[in-house]
């Protein structure tokens, strides 16, 4: 009976990921949120050909001047164009975010899905290990990267995912541990699949919920890490700008000059609620028992 | 005059899916002294309408939607909560299913014991304790006077369910409702608990409401039966009347699905010869030790899961592992699986030594032998699709096209009696006894000799479980499968297996062919785990019973 099925209408593959898909072009609000991060990316990448000023070009005659129709959001004490330098800024806060968010993620989730799914005395010394760099002192590890491999925009990837992936790791871990006990791990192991596989297509989807949320959490904290470790002199340079280092200067003349920690905060915010609303609606996609319909 | 009314109750649960009618226009009457047993399948609505009782629903979503429940001139549904609260674990008691769960971890037995006490009558603490140590004695426990300083930790389910019993008993209420009071326990305290909930019954004229999905047991304790099926009462009346005499077909298909008598086909016993073994193991023994420190060190809390065990299983039989929690039964399946590292003995299949073999070796030794899984909630993987999943484990024997591979599939849903129209669905879509479905299939999926189910129906309802039985009956039969079947339910062990093992402590006491094992049981073990069935076996009750008050 079963062969004389018409096979082709099962043929089209729906896995995972195609399922993910569909249900995320459903969530407005996701899809509202990847468009505005696309836009804010696009308008960091083409600042040269959006805005006419430059970011270095000091005008000090204008000095801090409120919004106008030359300069759209101000400018600040040495007559830079904010608009312009929010820009440029998001250049860096952007790439920051994700490329040391993405460090993070890859190293934080390979140690915390090995050490849990080992376990054992595996398990023990890695997590010795990420309890050991917990306790190293953040300030002298940079500060030591600066003295061994001098000012670079790509220590500050490495620094700040060398801090980030240790908390990925301890969430990773726990939840693999959770599904590990499940039986169909041991369904898998009983059919002969390989460790890698087992991970791959068994742990690590039913981990992607914990491990999205704690992304959406990581980025924001990156971008306000990179202004610290600007100040400290890693990182980047004035009259070079980024989200982080304009919000940290609009608070020191939040009085005088409110618009200069008005607007980049706004643009920071609108990134973040983005990111949320994009990651919330990333991990009930990724769930194939929420949102059925 | 009735004690307990209950009219026209109906209980719907709010969702935002939508309304759901849990209790459906259920009227009942109880006499003082009487045992009410109430059974039915999950979903039935049997447990939301105990709760209802004493207002423990969560509400919402729950909302009753109409009726009343009149205990002494109250209604019950109706009461403002301080008025129902003098009622709850005063004049009406309750004991729920799980004990492990529902006595405080935090608190000695004694504290917990005189918590009712305490709340509802003006007595001094010293009495309060005095009356309790008499409570736990009058429930079998020994040492009274020392149990009142233990923690729920340091007794064992049975002795749980005795304190939980002697909590809801002691201040003397009216009616006692036991949710499921012995589903959690093995088959031998199960025994023991239904006889001391009837001696108190009898002893104190208590009124209970008993909830079970177990209609041996009910059979075993009720006088009056009511059975539900989706929130609705289909047979209402005596024990005798609805066992001997059901009349509602649902009534009896659930009495036609409780496993009886034996094996619908014999296997040929002239088969079992040395060159017929398929499973061999010898000596095979499984210790845990928790230790797991980085320097090593203590090995001292050694638990002995299995203890030198040696069996055979022959080509085509099904071989029944039988014997209560902690008797290691699923331990040895899984360490014939070498799921979990053995610490001494051999296991040979089909002439090849496992214990020896590399990793890369066990991995292709694995195909030749399957597992099917007690809990199919959790055997699933929820995030992959019924193609997936049985996609997956077609493909590890061979490579094939996408074309055969859905043929594949196909043909392994067909075996085990699912719609192809599903065939892209999550798990969580299925019902319990269709996922099992599933999981049998991806056990079939690699072609096995040898198939070891760990209690592949302890987690369904009665009517799936015997579904799920002749399935794998049927594949037995048609695939020449070899099978081991673990259980702690007896009537299944005897319903499918040609020959039985029963374990006790990690060792087996006693193998031999099923009907001379339940029949003439040598080991002390056996005998006391036969006299427990006895109880609850709805075809002994009946005859029993029968022989006093059949009319024909």
């Amino acid at each position: 009976m079963t062969r004389t099925l018409d096979i082709t209408a099962f043929e089209e593959g729906r896995s995972l990921w195609q399922d993910a898909y569909t249900r995320l072009c459903r969530n407005k609000l996701a899809v509202v949120g990847f468009v505005v991060l696309i836009c804010m990316g696009l308008l960091a990448l083409m600042a040269g050909w959006i805005s006419p000023y430059s970011y270095e070009t000091q005008d000090l005659d204008l000095g801090a001047s409120p919004p106008s129709a030359d300069h759209w959001l101000g400018t600040d004490t040495l007559g830079r164009d904010l608009f312009t330098r929010i820009l440029y800024g998001g250049r860096v806060s952007l790439m920051v975010g994700f490329l040391a968010t993405a460090v993070a993620l890859i190293i934080g989730v390979a140690w915390g899905m090995v050490s849990g799914y080992i376990g054992g005395r595996v398990d023990i010394i890695m997590m010795r290990i990420v309890d050991i760099l917990y306790a190293l002192p953040f300030t002298i590890f940079i500060i030591l990267l600066m003295v061994v491999f001098g000012q670079n925009i790509y220590l500050l990837f490495l620094a700040i995912g060398a801090v980030e992936w240790l908390t990925m790791a301890r969430i990773v871990r726990g939840q693999v541990i959770s599904i590990r006990n499940q039986e169909y791990i041991d369904a898998a192991i009983a059919m002969g699949l390989s460790r890698f596989r087992i991970l791959r297509r068994h742990v690590l989807p039913n981990i992607l919920g914990p491990i999205i949320v704690y992304t959406t959490l990581t980025i924001p904290n990156v971008i306000l890490l990179e202004s610290f470790l600007s100040f400290l002199g890693l990182g980047i340079q004035p009259p070079q700008s980024s989200w982080g280092v304009l919000i940290s200067y609009g608070v020191e003349t939040m009085e005088e000059y409110p618009w200069l920690l008005i607007y980049p905060a706004c643009v920071l915010s609108i990134t973040l609620f983005s990111l949320n609303f994009l990651g919330d609606g990333l991990r009930d996609a990724l769930d194939p028992r929420i949102a059925k319909d | 005059m009735a004690l307990l009314k209950v009219d026209d109750l109906t209980i719907s649960f709010h969702s935002r899916t939508g309304v759901l009618k849990a209790v459906d226009s259920v009227s009942f009457e109880l006499d003082p002294g009487q045992t009410l047993g109430i059974v039915g399948e999950s979903g039935s609505g049997k447990s939301v309408l105990c709760y209802s009782l004493l207002g423990l629903l969560p509400s919402p979503p729950a909302r009753i939607e109409n009726g009343h429940a009149m205990f002494n001139g109250m209604d019950l549904l109706a009461l403002p909560k301080n008025r129902l609260r003098a009622i709850r674990g005063n004049r009406i008691g309750m004991v729920f299913q799980d004990p492990m769960t529902s006595l405080n971890p935090y608190l000695s037995i004694g504290n917990q014991v005189i918590e009712p006490l305490c709340l509802h009558r003006m007595v001094s603490r010293k009495s309060a304790w005095t009356m309790a140590i008499q409570a736990l004695e009058e429930v079998g426990l020994n040492h009274p006077v020392r149990l009142m300083d233990h923690y729920p930790h340091q007794l064992s389910g049975g002795m749980r369910q005795r304190v939980m019993i002697a909590m809801a008993l002691i201040n003397k209420p009216e009616i006692l409702i036991a949710d499921e009071p012995t589903t959690a326990l093995d088959v031998t305290i199960q025994a023991q608990i239904l006889e001391l909930i009837r001696k108190l019954q009898r002893e104190k004229n208590i009124t209970v409401i008993f909830v079970s999905h177990d209609l041996g047991v009910i059979a075993g304790i009720a006088d009056l039966v009511l059975v539900m099926q989706q929130g609705r009462i289909v047979e209402h009346g005596t024990a005798n009347g609805i066992f001997q005499h059901p009349q509602h077909p649902y009534t009896r298909n659930l009495l036609a699905s409780i496993p009886a008598g034996t094996k619908p086909h014999g296997y040929d016993a002239a088969n079992r010869n040395q060159a017929n073994v398929l499973l061999s193991v010898q000596h095979l023994k499984t210790w845990y030790n928790d230790d797991d420190s980085l320097l090593g060190g203590r090995a001292d809390h050694t638990v002995k899961a299995v203890d030198d065990v040696t069996f055979e299983v022959y080509r085509g039989e099904t071989l029944g592992l039988v014997g209560e929690s902690g008797s290691g039964k699923s331990t040895l399946g899984r360490s014939i699986m070498r799921l979990v590292e053995i610490h001494d003995g051999a296991i040979t299949l089909n002439n090849q030594d496992l214990a020896g073999l590399t990793p890369r070796q066990l991995k292709l030794a694995r195909h030749n032998m399957q597992m099917v899984f007690q809990d199919p909630y959790a055997s699933l993987n929820p995030r992959m699709t019924i193609f997936d999943t049985l996609a997956e484990a077609a493909r590890i024997r061979d490579r094939m096209s996408d074309k055969d591979l859905m043929i594949e599939v196909l043909r392994l849903m067909n075996d085990v009696g699912l719609d192809p129209g599903q065939i892209r669905k999550y798990p969580h879509e299925f019902s319990g006894g269709q996922r099992q479905r599933i999981a049998i299939a991806r056990a079939l999926a690699l072609k096995p000799r040898l198939i070891i189910a760990d209690e592949p129906v302890s987690a369904l309802d009665v009517t799936i479980q015997s579904q799920i039985l002749e399935l794998l009956l049927d594949l037995v039969r048609k695939h020449g499968l070899t099978m081991i079947f673990v259980s702690h339910d007896l009537s299944v062990i005897r319903y499918i297996s040609d020959r039985t093992a029963v374990m006790y402590q990690g060792r087996i006491v006693e193998l031999d062919e099923t009907e001379i094992v339940f029949n003439h049981p040598k080991h002390p073990y056996t005998q006391t785990l036969l006299s427990a069935i006895s109880i609850t076996d709805p075809a002994g009750q009946i005859r029993i019973r029968g022989e006093v008050t059949a009319p024909a």
